[in-house]
């Protein structure tokens, strides 16, 4: 009976830290569309939430899974280096990115990790990798390529945490979504992490998105190919042509402005210079 | 200031990309270059696609030998005759080009030949041209004294349909210029480029043109060649990024008008040595990133092989 009554206890308390869990993650985006315009070199994503004291929080954007190809560069006659092999990864993200109150392996173990694809080795075992037989290092290389434009991070740290006075955190985190990363919609995940465990998850879209001018030329560009290639030469046959006379009168412009102080000058001493003159000549009139 | 370019889906440093078309457009004034062979890597230097980067290439160099043409037309250094007898050749020769490329792709080879060609031709072509402008030149005279023709010479001198290029004062078949369009045609499909880095040496060795009409109808017939170029690549593969070439078209018109003021100044054999060394430098850097290891062991795959 004393046993009964302990475990349905546990599970009583179990049921309510969960229902607890549950009622303290909270997640808010400070944009949901990204609007790429003429002058746009990316965009800072403000993601702010409550989460129950003590737990940590793991933060996770990401593009939908799709296969992506790569060549192989190797060396050629033992001389050049040239790609030789394509390899296909396949259910990869072409954009990933994580951030974490605290360092990623320290919160979590190495099973939730592989569960909800958190980290760089989590990620490695959901990628199929075809073409290739060292698969480690071509992964690496793969994340390498990755890191190098932008595309992927895992930055421990970064979530900053503050309690709130109904015992619960808030957290926040601004992510820099680089303008490399390419039109689509991404994934914000947000994870509670308790003894690690991943303890509850909410889910968020945030859209990039070209708009007004920027979205009118790429659809003509995209829609139109020849009405636009033809739009393109006249306008550069027309920049071409006005460019010499337009450059001509900016010369003659530049030469009368430098000019200018010059001859006033001249003007001036001319001027002066006629002044004594006129007095020799009225003296030796006299 | 950055601004976002909405085929090539990237965004740019806009001085950055001025200065750069001023400085192509600089060659193309005062060497009678395109600039194509510099525009493309240059581009995919600053994370541009390859194939967006030759396309809006080929685009801003429509307003930079637009402007270089005019120039040169009003200084009298566009050789018409000549220029349509070459232009009819290469148009028929970047048909065969793109052809030549259909194949080598399919091969799988395409790769390897474009940059192989991109060290050899460099090479051959800024060496010859180097070694014929820094050794002191002397007419190559017979026993009898008499001036000793190439069999190459006489070759050419049988040809049918000879004519006068008055403009040029040479006396050719009219099958040399379109036989040299279309090698230079081909050569400029498979290496993305209008051709004028290759059409000037031959022009002036094997021509014999005078540089000052080499180099207007140089530019003039780049002019037809990158219109049609990105006409085509704008219908078939939507690669032009039109706010890319009007930055760079922007300054490479600037950059064309001085060169050309420039290549007043300079005299033949100057102008000959600066184009040499620019194509060697090209040849050597290609050369370079060829036997380096490079830092990023893989590269996104856009179709090919």
């Amino acid at each position: 009976m004393g046993k009964i009554l302990t475990t349905l206890l546990t599970v009583l308390a179990l049921l309510l830290s969960v229902n607890h869990a549950n009622a303290a993650l909270s997640l808010s985006l400070d944009k949901k569309l990204i609007p790429i315009t003429t002058f746009y070199k990316g965009n800072a994503l403000k993601i702010t939430g409550t989460v129950a004291s003590g737990d940590d929080v793991v933060v996770k954007i990401t593009s939908p899974v799709e296969n992506e190809s790569f060549m192989v560069k190797a060396k050629f006659f033992h001389l050049f280096w040239m790609n030789k092999d394509k390899i296909d990864l396949e259910k990869v993200n072409s954009v990933y990115m994580l951030y974490s109150s605290a360092d990623i392996d320290g919160i979590l173990s190495t099973s939730e990790k592989n569960k909800y694809a958190l980290g760089y080795e989590a990620l490695q075992n959901s990628v199929g990798i075809s073409g290739a037989s060292d698969k480690d290092s071509l992964f690496k290389e793969f994340i390498k390529v990755k890191e190098t434009g932008k595309l992927y991070s895992e930055t421990g740290n970064k979530v900053v945490l503050m309690p709130l006075q109904n015992g619960n955190n808030s957290f926040w985190l601004t992510v820099n979504m680089p303008y490399q990363m390419p039109i689509g919609r991404y994934d914000v995940d947000v994870y509670a992490v308790r003894n690690r465990s991943v303890v509850q998850r909410l889910s968020d879209k945030v859209e990039i998105e070209p708009v007004g001018v920027v979205r009118e030329i790429s659809d003509i560009a995209m829609n139109h190919g020849g009405v636009y290639g033809v739009l393109a030469i006249i306008i550069a046959l027309i920049a071409g042509y006005i460019v010499t006379p337009v450059i001509a009168i900016t010369k003659r412009m530049l030469l009368a402005g430098i000019m200018a102080p010059k001859r006033i000058i001249n003007f001036m001493s001319g001027q002066l210079s006629a002044v004594p003159v006129l007095k020799e000549t009225d003296k030796a009139k006299e | 200031m950055n601004i976002y370019l909405p085929v090539a889906h990237t965004s740019i440093n806009l001085m950055i990309m001025l200065s750069i078309g001023t400085g192509i457009g600089l060659l193309s004034g005062l060497f009678g270059v395109g600039g194509g062979f510099l525009i493309t890597p240059v581009l995919m230097m600053f994370g541009i696609s390859p194939t967006v980067a030759a396309a809006s290439g080929a685009n801003q160099m429509v307003a930079a030998s637009t402007s270089a043409t005019l120039t040169h037309w009003k200084l009298g250094n566009v050789d018409m005759k000549m220029g349509i007898y070459l232009l009819a050749g290469s148009f028929l020769g970047g048909g065969l080009g793109v052809q030549v490329v259909r194949i080598l792709n399919a091969m799988g080879n395409i790769d390897f030949v474009i940059k192989l060609t991109y060290v050899l031709l460099p090479f051959t072509v800024g060496g010859i041209m180097l070694g014929e402008s820094l050794k002191k030149k002397s007419p190559d005279k017979g026993h009898d004294g008499s001036v000793r023709q190439s069999a190459f010479s006489r070759l050419m001198g049988s040809l049918p349909f000879q004519m006068e290029f008055v403009k040029s004062g040479v006396r050719h078949s009219a099958i040399l210029p379109v036989l040299i369009g279309i090698m230079v045609g081909v050569l400029a499909a498979i290496m993305g480029v209008g051709g004028g880095f290759i059409m000037v040496p031959i022009m002036l060795y094997i021509l014999k043109m005078p540089m000052r009409v080499i180099i207007g109808t140089s530019v003039f017939q780049i002019l037809f060649t990158v219109i049609e170029v990105t006409f085509l690549q704008s219908y078939t593969n939507h690669t032009v990024d039109f706010v890319l070439a009007l930055v760079m078209l922007t300054g490479s018109s600037v950059g064309a008008y001085i060169g050309t003021m420039f290549s007043e100044k300079l005299n033949t054999e100057q102008l000959k040595v600066l184009l040499a060394l620019l194509i060697l430098s090209v040849g050597v850097k290609i050369l370079f990133e060829l036997m380096s290891k490079p830092s990023l062991l893989l590269a996104y795959s856009f179709g090919g092989k």
